[in-house]
This record gives C-alpha cells, sequence and structure tokens, in this order.
C-alpha cells in the first residue's frame, strides 16, 4: 500500500462525517480523493488544474460550517496558492485543511519544479496555521482524524515512502513522539527521515546514545520536549528532507533560543539550493540525506560533546 | 413610473452616500472612488434584494461578498443604515482597534459574511459558499461585487469556469464596471475587451444594468434565470455623485482637501435634497 492510498481509505473511512467536503485539483488518481470521490460524490468537488479556485471556493464553504479538506502536489498547495491561504483562510482563522502530497525530494523524478523544499517554512509564518508532516501510515490516519478537530486552518504534508508503523505508535496533535531515549545527542526528524533515521540508529547499536525525537506536529511545535531532551543531551542535530533555512532545524533553533549557550545544535538539510530529477535514493545521496550521510552526521555529533 | 419604493431607496442611496464620504473624510484615508460606484448597487441589494430577517438562523440569511474589498467603506455605511452595525462606528474607519479595517475582516465586523482585500478570491469564495447552500439545502443566496479591474485577476476566470461547469444557479455576480482602475482606464491598463461576450464564452448569462439607477437595478434583479451562474454587469461611473470626482482616476485613493469636502457634501444634499420633497 502507498501513502496515498492509506491516505484515500483514511479519507474515506471518516466520510461519516456529513461535514467533511473533499476536493481536488485534478489529482484525485495520485492523491486517492477518487475513493471518496465514488462513494459520495456529492461531496467531491474537482476543481481542475486551479489551484487558487480551490483555496478559495474551501474558504466559502468553511464558512457555512462544513469542513473542507484540498488536494494537490506540496509544492502547489502551498505556494501557488499562498495568498489565497494566507489572506482568504488563515485570516479569518477557517478550519480548512490542505493536503499536499509528494513533499521534499520525495517526489523523486519530477525535479525541482515539483519538489516542496520550502513549504514549512512558508506556511510557519502564517498566524493561525497548523502544520503536520506524518511520519508514517499510521500517522497519516491518525493525524488526518486529529486535524479534523483542530479548529484551525491545517496543512497535511504528505511524504512518499512512509513506513506503516513507527516503534513508538503514541500519536496526539501538537506532541512529539520519542523513538529512542539514549544521552549523547538529541536527534530531532520529521515526516518520512525519521524512520530512515531510526533505522541508521538501530543498525549501528546507536539507541543508548541517540535520543530519535520524531515531529509530526510541526506548528505548534512541542517546545517543552525538545528543551527538555536538549538540555539533557546538550547536543541537538536537526535532519530534514527541506531547506534548511526556515525548516524545522531553523523551528527547533527557534524553541531553543533561551538555552543557546548550554546546547549546540547543528542542522541537516537541503542547503539553500533546488533539488533536480532523480531517484529519491540518488536525490538523497545527492543532497546528503543517505544512511551513510546520516551515520556520519550523528558520529560526529557523539564525537562533538 | 417612480413608486414610494423607489423614492425611498433613492433616499436611502443618498444617505449612504454621504455617510460613506464622510467616514471616508474621518479616516484621511480610503478608496471614495470605488465606493461611490457601487453605493445603488449595494442600497438595492440590502434594502430590497437580499432577505437579511433577522428572525432567520444567521446561516439562511442571504450572503454578500464584496470581492472589491477596498469597496468596503460603502458597505460599512449600508449596514449602519441598515442597523446591522453602530453607526458610530462610521467615524472610526481604519482607526487603530477600530472593528471598521480597511479592507472587510469578518471577523471583526458584524454583518460581514467573509474577508476580502486580496483582488479576485471573492468570486471563488462566494462559490463555496454557493455551494455549501446546496449541500446544505438552507435557503439563501450568494452575491459577489466584483471590480472591473479585478477581473484582470485570473482565479477569476477559474471561478467562472468552475460555476458554468458545475451550473451554480444560486450564485450572482455583480461587475462594477466603473471603468478605472489605480493606474487609469481599465481598457489602457489591461483592455477588457467585449466584458459580456467574454462572461458569455465562460457560460454564464449576463444581465446588462445601469448601475446607478435604481429603478433599473430593482428590475433586474428580479430577472435572474436560474439555469447557471448570472453576472450582472452594472455601468457606474467612479467617483459617483461628486462632480469633481467622476470618472477621475487621481480620486481611487486620494482624500479631497477642505474646499473640495465643502463642494462635495453640498452635492450630495442637493441630491438628497430632490428625494425629500
Amino acid at each position: 500500500m502507498t501513502v496515498n492510498e492509506k491516505y484515500g481509505a483514511s479519507l474515506l473511512d471518516l466520510a461519516d462525517r456529513q461535514n467533511l467536503i473533499v476536493i481536488d485539483a485534478d489529482i484525485s488518481r495520485a492523491s486517492k480523493t477518487y475513493f471518496f470521490k465514488e462513494k459520495y460524490p456529492d461531496r467531491f468537488f474537482n476543481a481542475g488544474i486551479a489551484e487558487q479556485n480551490m483555496m478559495s471556493i474551501a474558504s466559502g464553504i468553511a464558512t457555512m460550517g462544513y469542513i473542507p479538506i484540498t488536494h494537490s502536489l506540496a509544492k502547489f498547495i502551498t505556494t501557488r496558492a499562498l495568498d489565497q491561504i494566507i489572506n482568504g483562510i488563515a485570516y479569518p482563522n477557517l478550519n480548512v485543511k490542505m493536503v499536499g502530497i509528494y513533499a521534499g525530494l520525495s517526489i523523486g523524478k519530477d525535479g525541482a519544479t515539483h519538489q516542496a523544499l520550502e513549504d514549512i517554512a512558508v506556511l510557519n509564518t502564517i498566524p493561525n496555521m497548523t502544520i503536520v508532516c506524518p511520519g508514517s501510515m499510521e500517522e497519516v490516519e491518525e493525524l488526518l482524524k486529529q486535524s479534523l478537530d483542530v479548529n484551525q486552518p491545517t496543512y497535511i504534508r504528505l511524504c512518499a515512502g512512509l513506513t506503516p508503523k513507527l516503534a513508538n505508535d503514541y500519536i496526539k496533535f501538537g506532541e512529539a513522539n520519542r523513538l529512542t531515549t539514549g544521552t549523547k545527542v538529541t536527534v530531532i526528524s520529521t515526516g518520512v527521515l525519521t524512520d530512515f533515521i531510526y533505522e541508521v540508529i538501530t543498525e549501528n547499536n546507536l539507541v543508548d546514545k541517540v535520543e530519535l525525537i520524531h515531529i509530526h506536529t510541526i506548528k505548534p511545535i512541542a517546545t517543552d520536549t525538545i528543551v527538555t531532551s536538549a538540555l539533557k543531551t546538550k547536543n541537538v542535530l536537526t535532519i530534514e528532507d527541506h531547506n534548511l533555512i526556515g525548516g524545522l532545524g531553523s523551528i527547533v533553533t527557534d524553541a531553543l533560543s533561551k538555552h543557546y549557550s548550554e546546547v549546540q545544535i547543528k542542522k541537516i538539510g537541503i542547503n539553500d539550493v533546488f533539488g533536480c530529477s532523480g531517484s529519491v535514493e540518488d536525490l538523497y545521496h545527492k543532497y546528503g540525506l543517505s544512511k551513510k550521510h546520516i551515520l556520519e552526521y550523528i558520529t560526529e555529533a557523539i564525537k562533538a560533546i | 413610473m417612480i413608486n414610494e419604493k423607489i423614492i425611498s431607496l433613492k433616499k436611502m442611496a443618498n444617505k449612504i452616500r454621504m455617510d460613506t464620504f464622510n467616514s471616508v473624510i474621518a479616516a484621511s484615508s480610503g478608496h471614495l472612488g470605488g465606493s461611490l460606484s457601487i453605493i445603488e448597487i449595494l442600497t438595492v441589494l440590502y434594502f430590497d434584494v437580499m432577505d437579511l430577517n433577522e428572525m432567520k438562523n444567521e446561516k439562511e440569511r442571504d450572503k454578500l461578498v464584496l470581492s472589491k474589498g477596498h469597496g468596503v467603506p460603502a458597505l460599512y455605511a449600508t449596514l449602519a443604515n441598515k442597523g446591522i452595525i453602530d453607526k458610530e462606528l462610521l467615524n472610526t474607519l481604519r482607526d487603530i482597534n477600530s472593528p471598521l479595517q480597511g479592507h472587510p475582516d469578518c471577523r471583526k465586523t458584524k454583518g460581514l459574511d467573509v474577508s476580502s482585500g486580496s483582488l479576485g478570491q471573492g468570486l471563488s469564495t462566494g462559490l463555496g459558499i454557493a455551494l455549501a447552500q446546496k449541500l446544505s439545502k438552507l435557503h439563501y443566496r450568494t452575491f459577489v461585487i466584483l471590480g472591473d479591474g479585478e477581473i484582470n485577476e485570473g482565479q477569476v476566470w477559474e471561478a467562472a469556469m468552475f460555476a458554468a461547469h458545475y451550473k451554480v444557479c444560486n450564485l450572482i455576480a455583480i461587475l462594477d464596471v466603473n471603468k478605472l482602475q489605480l493606474d487609469g482606464a481599465t481598457n489602457k491598463v489591461i483592455s477588457l475587451g467585449d466584458i459580456s461576450r467574454k462572461w458569455k464564452a465562460f457560460g454564464w448569462n449576463t444581465i446588462a444594468v445601469d448601475g446607478h439607477s435604481i429603478e433599473d437595478l430593482c428590475y433586474k434583479f428580479n430577472t435572474i434565470p436560474n439555469n447557471g451562474p448570472t453576472i450582472i454587469i452594472a455601468d457606474t461611473i467612479k467617483g459617483k455623485g461628486i462632480s469633481f470626482m467622476e470618472n477621475n482616476v487621481e480620486y481611487h485613493g486620494k482624500i479631497p482637501n477642505d474646499h473640495e469636502v465643502l463642494i462635495a457634501r453640498k452635492e450630495i444634499e442637493e441630491e438628497g435634497n430632490m428625494w425629500s420633497i
């Protein structure tokens, strides 16, 4: 089962909530919202290749108490329709859900034009906005469900290639998820990279050394968990499939701003460059996110203390 | 034939024009030209066409999206004369902590159905409200006021295609064709061409109206077909009602000086006197 199939099935499972309206921008065969469309055609609208119109329609629907869930590629739902999100949805604080598929480099071969590497940074600056980035199929289902009750706009950032389940299955919107509880370094990640990093840690017997914190809710971020762990290890490493500027690393750094003198922080991510075409594996290698790279970052961080 | 209803609406439009003017003067800021061109449209909508019965559930009342959000001083004055907001508030337009923001904020001002201000989005928002009507089976209609300069925005045409595709009949757009935008004549900035033919080609019903004729507006709002989306194309004058502002692009956002204010108030008063006999 792919992530999008899991998403489409999760959406369908929620269909008995009569106030859900599904809108897609001509990607229903990719986002799998057509599962919903086939069963509930009256509550499905295809806006065509017109993301801006889709987002503003959603804002109008939301004013009447419905919960519209909009869909496009992560790249296009965020930046193509950004003004519609800011002025039309976030400013009046409407309960609109925005699902962006194939976030980050996880879209692979389509290349830079389709790789959302700035979506977290951009949306994080918008008041009233909430952002989730699931790290497993299970989180896709659970966070979709939980976000419906967050009476604010929510961006759901879906990466391709998610594992079915993380090592720790405690999932609560707004809270972080601790996967290992080592003492030498706090590694913080989100989305598809969390399980990848977890594998590096377990395959290399680093469980006692690394405290791996998975951030599925990027906004509001679980500041307390981050600060507690950072003060324990004094050593923080963030790793993300997103631009280093304004992404998870920056947000974590902000959360630790009162503790700069006590904590060493290192950020890993896409170093302010555009992506390119290639398989996800090749891209992760090229941009320094392969397992080999990640092991190096963690080993260096442990040594540095 | 001018009947009592028409005379009373003309008086109301005159009051709203004066209140609009005074609020912008009090603020020393705001878009007078594009507010004055929609006074009669708003008057007829709020005092004749729209069902705003307070006895009704708020969700069941007719909705208005002022997509050309910069025209909001006219809407505030209309809401004040309708008794929906306090008339005293008009003097606080654009002040710090005033609920009357420079552009409509539905979270701050009673009676506003949506927030707007960034041009080109209101038709889509109105579509969303209209789709919600169909789903909920509540009885209301949605009206959207667009500016002619505003339809430069591509999203308007995305919405136009969507509305025709889904045969949305419970949404009525009104296009304020005052023929001027900030940088000059609309056809000099970006030619709009034959506006009516464009909307027809997108699958809309079009109805032409004199946007300052209460009689014509009242009549045309009663001739809306229900076989698809309809746009009422209103021929209007930017700065209508104040001689030196009419058709003068300078007054898109410029505030008149003290002498001009006296002239303007006198002209609006004189117009009002015609209907007070």
